[in-house]
């Protein structure tokens, strides 16, 4: 990662969730921390606080809380196309190695 | 021709969609399995599926001298010497508001037969669409892929998007990547 994007965000662990986010468009905390394989109690921090911030917004989905962009802050869509650039400048082997995970729906049952 | 764990996904797609068009079954070779036929294989796809109307019974009577049989789930058909599997999904074939007929989709000629596929464009609109609905840049990364080696229609690309309500700049994006990837 570029390690400015630490500093700017004020840890790793918030990149790690913005970048994340705008690769994925939503998470949960559990995702996002076995994504990275870092604590998954340092990934709430950053989820709880940007929320409070108004940067994300949350429901939850069964007994899961889901993160995603607060659609309605202008702040908000500036920072995404930051994002968006940071993850294109990424090097492939961290792209397929933390931003690729599958989305796409995969039927009930089928052997993958 | 002996069906092996060294058999190549278009190899088998070929081998299917002319057996199927034997027994009289209209099939046409999507999803992930095109992409392998259309990146040489730079993408390699676990399963072949071909949306069809045909019955399951239907299926499995035709697919039987190739080996294959309806796995117990009763969803998809396995082979003991290949690891690649088969899938059937239900048409209708369509893409957006685009609907396809099989008879409309032009035979892909392989080194190995004719094969009834989705044609490039059709596949890399297929993929976009799992980009704009699932945020799915796997997706991304393999219509980029098709593009890449194989000529498009940007323009019906252009008006597919248009269609799908997704950013426009996503195509002309696209066309760029494959460009570096050419």
């Amino acid at each position: 990662m570029n390690p400015l994007l630490p500093a700017l965000f004020g840890s790793q662990s918030a990149a790690q969730v913005l970048l994340f986010l705008q690769n994925y468009g939503e998470g949960h905390a559990r995702r996002i921390a076995t994504t990275f394989d870092v604590p998954h109690m340092a990934i709430q921090r950053q989820l709880r606080r940007l929320e409070d911030a108004g940067v994300l917004v949350s429901r939850k989905v069964g007994n899961t809380r889901v993160f995603e962009w607060n659609p309605r802050s202008a702040t908000v869509n500036d920072l995404r196309a930051f994002l968006e650039a940071e993850l294109g400048r990424l090097p492939w082997e961290v792209t397929e190695a933390h931003f690729r995970q599958r989305q796409r729906p995969r039927r009930t049952g089928k052997p993958l | 021709m002996a069906i092996t764990a060294d058999t190549a996904a278009v190899e088998l797609a070929a081998l299917v969609s002319q057996t199927l068009e034997a027994a009289g079954i209209k099939a046409t070779l999507s999803g992930g399995g095109a992409v392998s036929v259309y990146t040489h294989n730079q993408y390699q796809s676990s399963d072949l599926d071909f949306v069809t109307a045909a019955r399951r019974d239907a299926l499995t009577a035709a697919l039987r001298p190739l080996g294959f049989s309806l796995a117990n789930d009763l969803r998809h058909f396995t082979h003991p010497d290949t690891a690649l599997f088969l899938e059937f999904p239900a048409g209708p074939l369509e893409f957006g508001d685009r609907l396809v007929h099989h008879d409309d989709v032009p035979r892909f000629e392989t080194p190995w037969g004719p094969l009834r596929v989705i044609t490039p464009t059709q596949c890399v609109m297929d993929r976009l669409a799992a980009f704009w609905h699932w945020r799915d840049r796997q997706s991304w990364d393999q219509a980029v892929m098709v593009a890449a080696h194989q000529t498009i229609d940007y323009e019906e690309l252009a008006a597919y998007a248009a269609s799908e309500s997704a950013d426009s700049g996503d195509v002309s994006r696209l066309r760029e990547q494959a460009g570096r990837q050419e």
